[in-house]
C-alpha cells in the first residue's frame, strides 16, 4: 500500500510557517543541508494547490473552471480572489523576514 | 436540498439564475393577480381587491431594478466587482420565496381580516370574526414571517456571494442596501401603477 505523504507547510507545535532544512539527491545520496524557504505555492493547502492547478489547466478561464468544478461564476472568483489575497499576504510575510 | 433552498448562489449566478428568477417573477405576478396581492415594496406583500397580473409584475420589476442597482452602486463604493448580471440574476432568483406567498390568500382570509378591522365599531370594538377564521388568520401571518425570512436570507446570500465582503463590511452593507432599496421600492410601487 503506497501512503502518500502531505508536505506539511505550517509547523503542528506553533502554526509557524516551515522551512526546508535538508535535501536529499535519491539518486547519488548527497544531501545539502541549510534553511531553504518554500516556494510561495507550496504555502497552499491541498485544497488550495489544487484549485491552482485547476485554474490553470483551465487556461486561467472561469467560466471554464466555474463548469467544471460545478460551482457559479461568481462563486470561483470569490475563491480565487480569497487566493490572490492569501498568495499576496504570504509573499509580503516571507520579504518581511527577509 | 438545504443548500439549494438556502444558498442557491454557490451553484446557480448570472444569466441562469437570471433567467430562472424571471420565471419565477411571472409565476409570482400570476398568482398575485390570482389572489389580489401586491409586492409594493421589496419585501412586502399587501392584500388588495383586484389586482391585475401587469401591475404584479411592474412591481417586481421595479423592485428587482432598484435592488440590482442600490448593491451595484454600493459594491463599487466597497471596491467590489461583481458582474451586474451576477447581481440581477441572484437577486431575481431569491424572489422564490414570494412566488408562494400570494398562495397564504388563497381563501381570501386576509382581505376578510381587512374587511374585518374597517368594520370595527370604536363603541363597541369586537372582530366580527369567528375562531377559526382568526387561528387561520394567526398560522398564515407566522407563514408569512417564514417566506419573509427566507426571502432575506436568499437576498443576503446573494449579495454575500456577488460581492465577496465578509465580517461587519459585509452585514452593514447589506442592512444599509436593503433599507435604501426597500424605501425606493415602497415609494415608486406606491406612485406609478399601471
Amino acid at each position: 500500500m503506497i501512503v502518500q505523504k502531505i508536505l506539511p507547510v505550517t509547523c503542528p507545535s506553533c502554526s509557524g510557517r516551515m522551512k526546508v532544512q535538508r535535501l536529499h539527491c535519491s539518486n547519488c545520496d548527497t544531501s545539502i543541508e541549510g534553511a531553504f524557504e518554500l516556494p510561495v505555492l507550496n504555502h497552499l493547502n491541498a485544497e488550495e494547490l489544487d484549485f491552482v492547478l485547476q485554474f490553470v489547466k483551465a487556461s486561467g478561464s472561469i467560466k471554464d473552471l466555474s463548469s467544471l468544478l460545478g460551482y457559479s461564476y461568481p462563486t470561483v472568483r470569490n475563491m480565487l480572489d480569497d487566493l490572490i489575497k492569501k498568495i499576496v499576504q504570504t509573499e509580503k510575510d516571507l520579504k518581511a523576514k527577509k | 436540498m438545504k443548500q439549494l433552498l438556502f444558498n442557491p448562489f454557490i451553484k446557480i449566478a448570472g444569466a441562469k439564475a437570471l433567467l430562472l428568477g424571471l420565471v419565477l417573477i411571472i409565476i409570482g405576478s400570476v398568482f398575485a393577480s390570482l389572489f389580489n396581492a401586491r409586492f409594493d415594496g421589496l419585501i412586502d406583500l399587501h392584500f388588495y381587491k383586484g389586482v391585475n397580473v401587469f401591475q404584479a409584475l411592474f412591481d417586481q420589476i421595479i423592485g428587482l431594478i432598484v435592488v440590482a442597482f442600490v448593491f451595484f452602486i454600493t459594491a463599487l463604493i466597497l471596491g467590489s466587482k461583481p458582474r451586474l448580471v451576477d447581481l440581477v440574476g441572484t437577486f431575481a432568483y431569491s424572489r422564490l420565496p414570494y412566488v408562494f406567498a400570494p398562495l397564504l390568500n388563497i381563501t381570501g382570509v386576509f382581505l376578510t381580516f381587512s374587511n374585518a378591522l374597517q368594520s370595527i365599531d370604536p363603541a363597541n370594538p369586537v372582530l366580527p370574526l369567528s375562531s377559526s377564521q382568526l387561528v387561520s388568520f394567526v398560522f398564515l401571518t407566522i407563514l408569512s414571517i417564514v417566506l419573509v425570512v427566507w426571502l432575506v436570507t436568499l437576498y443576503f446570500k446573494a449579495w454575500k456571494t456577488c460581492s465577496n465582503l465578509k465580517g461587519n463590511k459585509l452585514v452593514l452593507s447589506f442592512i444599509a442596501g436593503l433599507l435604501i432599496a426597500e424605501i425606493l421600492t415602497v415609494y415608486l410601487t406606491r406612485n406609478f401603477t399601471i
